[in-house]
């Protein structure tokens, strides 16, 4: 099998060179072809909206008036659903930031007379410092009682707002000049919709929908959890400080009861009706939710009761919002990808320098409670290395690959990877230096595709800006093309091309482990970690496996380290086996020496084995 | 017989998983599936144990524990899954699926959630610590903080505590050492001489193949190959492809 491929590789890399220069103009007709439909569309729109307008068909004064509430609840949902949605992080706080906005950019344009556009802006990024600072102190929080924090820091922005005089605290700030058009709603809504989205298909937004998915599994890929999640609370807030400078110049009386704890959850009725993830959902219910108040009021004192039962029923058939995690999408008006299909042949290994050892492991210990789980333990693997840990259930085996890749803290000891101390060193810091794993369990990104869980791993050089990223700019699209055609020539060295874009936890067992091991490559690690790769697998697949790992190690210059009870594989594989039992090593040596060996034969093997 | 399942059909969205597979568990047997990845093994347990809805075909259980003849053939595929576990269908789970939050005490009292008998339940511990010790040991500890192995055994452990009379188990001995993968099929003989109807998956085809008495060979959603456990051992075909006796 692994020949059959080296020779693939080579016939096949002089067409690539072709392939790429045809390929990138294809790209770029493209780019241009889905730029020209999204202004040309945005423009129509607004002429359709302002001539119906003008005309008086359909939309009358009054129906304008709600488009621009639409159009604030747009930009409200969309960067609510950045940080809800995509990231998966709780927020009840958006009031908080919608407030922050609204009072900065009101006191700029009414108490010191500087233009709408600037009062916008640094109502924003008022908001934005406010998200910093939420950000910050919330990361250790997650689920509920995030949300807790964040409803708190609302609360807290609406308290401070009531007991400064100079906006008028309980009275409120009257007189705030009229300035928020519709053409000024839809500008911005629509650019908040294109700045969300691309920063959603950007590496940037990968790494947070990562993050949403299994943040364990994240940070050992080499997402750095910490910046991800305040970047997220950063975006998102900029965008409700804008929509609450739009809000107060368009109300243009404000006071702090307008931005209590129901205006943050207007916003998330908004994403949740839309589909948690989902931009074009949230457009959507944007919709619904300002229009159907409105649509209701022949019903008089009913309304809000038929509004909420509505809602109910829109939830009951549509459980997971009106659009799920879907978007509507280019490729649905025949402006799809035409990437050329991806190249063959693979990206040269990372160069060795040297001998040193690539881990050193010099007598850790660790402690869960009373718990002794690895009692100083000690390990050297030199570059190229391939090594088995083996030991009895429980012996402490994914506890030494937990805190060789920085997910679980030595108690103490010291571990140093390619001659520096990782000891204390996060996860995705580690993953960053060169050590990737896979997992006993599997933890892929079980709802995002096969090609996303790679491409969410994948490294590349000079990575593009988070700017480039908003603005597809600069190095965005030619690396967002290379990251997707490496991701598929990982996915092509473990048989799974053809399944690029299936749903990963629907794959089955065996396919998930070769996705697990494609996408722990794709980090280029130069140390890899596979807790126990042949589970679930039977001989034949095991067989595979095993050839399958001989040859990534040779190709990728990998030292591989590995844990796995299927003696077959181990003893065919490795050239070195640790054998661990009750958290303390009890033989290191050559297959041939560890099935002799009595203590393993007792603690492990059993008798008659192999 | 125990279990008798005709024509079974399940479509995953447009993936036709399972091609209208027929077999059927006796009392008191071992019934083992063996099969690649992919073939629809574990389909057929979730089927078995209504987490599946199947699109076609059917199924008639006989529930030995219900009193009157009228109402012990039941359609598994009529009934919510939590029903069937009354009934005396146990699954445990590919991937363990154990609370990880509670401690292995917890979990396995959840087993026997259905149950009223207390005295009886106290002798389902001993009877599970007994094939278990390990998780004796372990009993106050959360269940998350169990190693893959010892994870393993206990949610074979609160398999058991419903007392059921098929129990359906996915991989059993996924992530086992070696000496415990003996023990584990040790204790799956101990389980069926108490008179338990076991349908296995396994991926350790040799191990299955030697404990179990009938097997059935899945490729790709439909049976190819039927018969004894010992026919099917000593089949050129089965040891070529699932015995690696190469």
């Amino acid at each position: 099998m692994a020949e059959a491929k080296m020779t693939e590789a080579k016939t096949t890399k002089s067409k690539k060179a072709d392939a790429k220069r045809t390929g990138a103009k294809a790209i770029d007709s493209t780019r241009f072809a889905r730029a020209a439909v999204t202004l040309g569309g945005l423009a129509a729109g607004y002429f359709l909206v302002m001539g119906l307008h003008r005309a008086d068909i359909l939309i009358n004064d009054y129906y304008l008036q709600i488009l621009i509430w639409v159009g604030i609840n747009v930009i409200m949902g969309v960067s609510l659903n950045l940080i809800n949605g995509f990231t998966g992080q709780f927020s009840l706080g958006h009031a908080g930031f919608m407030a922050i906005g609204a009072y900065v950019a009101a006191s700029m344009t009414k108490l010191m007379g500087m233009p709408f556009a600037l009062a916008l802006l640094a109502g924003g990024i008022a908001a934005a410092a406010g998200g910093l600072v939420v950000g910050i102190p919330t990361l250790r929080l997650a689920g509920d009682y995030l949300a807790i924090a964040t409803l708190g820091f609302g609360e807290i922005i609406r308290v401070i707002i009531l007991n400064l005089d100079v906006v008028g605290g309980p009275r409120g700030l009257p007189g705030i000049p009229a300035h928020t058009t519709f053409l000024w709603v839809y500008v911005i809504a629509a650019a908040t919709v294109v700045v969300v989205r691309n920063l959603i298909w950007s590496r940037q937004g990968r790494a947070l929908v990562a993050i949403r998915e299994d943040e364990t599994a994240a940070e050992t890929m080499g997402v750095d959890t910490t910046r991800s999640k305040i970047m997220a609370f950063v975006v998102g807030a900029f965008f409700a400080g804008v929509a609450g400078g739009l809000y107060a110049h368009k109300i243009t009386f404000i006071d702090p009861s307008q931005f209590d704890f129901m205006k943050s959850i207007e916003a998330l009725v908004i994403i949740v009706l839309g589909g948690l993830g989902s931009i074009t959902g949230t457009v959507m219910a944007a919709f619904v939710v300002t229009f159907l108040p409105e649509i209701l009021r022949v019903f008089a004192d009913y309304r809000m009761i038929i509004y909420s039962l509505m809602l109910i029923l829109m939830m009951l058939y549509r459980p997971r919002g009106l659009m799920g995690t879907a978007e509507f999408s280019f490729r649905q008006l025949g402006l799809g990808d035409r990437r050329p299909a991806p190249g063959r042949g693979g990206q040269t290994a990372g160069t060795s320098d040297g001998p040193p050892p690539v881990l050193e492991v010099r007598r850790v210990s660790m402690d869960f409670g009373g718990l002794r789980a690895v009692s100083d333990f000690s390990m050297t693997l030199r570059q190229g290395e391939l090594v088995g840990l083996i030991g009895p259930n429980g012996a402490g085996k994914t506890t030494v690959f937990n805190m060789l890749t920085g997910l679980a803290e030595a108690t103490s000891g010291r571990i140093y990877f390619m001659g520096e101390d990782v000891t204390r060193r996060k996860p995705s810091e580690i993953n960053y230096m060169g050590v990737a794993r896979t997992f006993q369990n599997i933890r892929l990104f079980t709802n995002l595709s096969v090609l996303d869980n790679v491409r969410i791993a994948f490294r590349g050089e000079r990575p593009y800006s988070m700017t480039e990223a908003l603005l597809r700019a600069g190095r965005y699209s030619t690396q967002e093309d290379q990251i997707c055609r490496k991701s598929m020539e990982f996915l092509r060295l473990f048989g799974l091309e053809d399944r690029a874009s299936e749903i990963a936890g629907k794959l089955p067992y065996g396919a998930q482990r070769r996705l697990e091991m494609a996408r722990a490559l794709a980090t280029k690690p130069r140390l890899l970690l596979l807790d126990e790769p042949a589970a679930g697998m039977n001989p034949q697949e095991t067989q595979e496996l095993l050839e399958l790992i001989r040859w990534i190690h040779e190709r990728f210059d990998l030292t591989v380290l590995l844990i796995e009870h299927d003696m077959n594989l181990v003893m065919k594989l490795c050239q070195r086996i640790i054998v661990l039992d009750y958290g303390v090593t009890i033989a290191d040596g050559g297959p041939v020496e560890i099935v002799k060996n009595r203590r393993v034969i007792e603690a492990y093997l059993g008798e008659e084995a192999v | 017989m125990l279990l008798c399942v005709e024509n079974l059909h399940v479509h995953y969205g447009a993936i036709h998983a399972l091609k209208g597979i027929s077999f059927n568990v006796d009392r008191g047997e071992i019934v083992t599936l063996i099969g690649a990845n992919g073939a629809g093994k574990s389909t057929v347990l979730r089927t078995i144990s209504g987490l599946i809805r199947p699109t076609d075909g059917t199924m008639s259980y006989w529930a030995p524990r219900v009193g009157g003849t009228a109402e012990r053939h039941v359609n598994p595929c009529s009934l919510p899954a939590h029903k069937l576990v009354d009934l005396g269908i146990s699954q445990v789970p590919e991937g363990r699926r154990i609370f990880p939050n509670l401690t292995v005490m917890d979990n396995l009292e959840l087993g026997a959630y259905l149950r009223r008998d207390k005295a009886e339940i106290k002798r389902d511990f001993e009877t599970v610590f007994e094939l278990f010790p390990r998780l004796r040991e372990r009993r106050a500890q959360a269940a998350g903080t169990l190693s893959g192995g010892e994870q393993q055994m206990l949610a074979m452990g609160r398999g058991l505590m419903s007392r059921p009379d098929l129990l359906l188990l996915d991989e059993p001995s996924m992530g086992l050492a070696p000496l415990l993968v003996k023990e584990i099929f040790q204790v799956i003989m101990r389980i069926n001489q108490s008179g338990t109807a076991i349908l296995l998956v396994e991926q350790n085809a040799s191990m299955a193949l030697t404990v179990a008495h009938r097997a059935y060979v899945l490729e790709t959603g439909s049976i190819a190959l039927e018969g004894s456990a010992a026919e099917l051992a000593r089949d050129p075909r089965v040891q070529a492809a699932y015995l690696g006796s190469a």
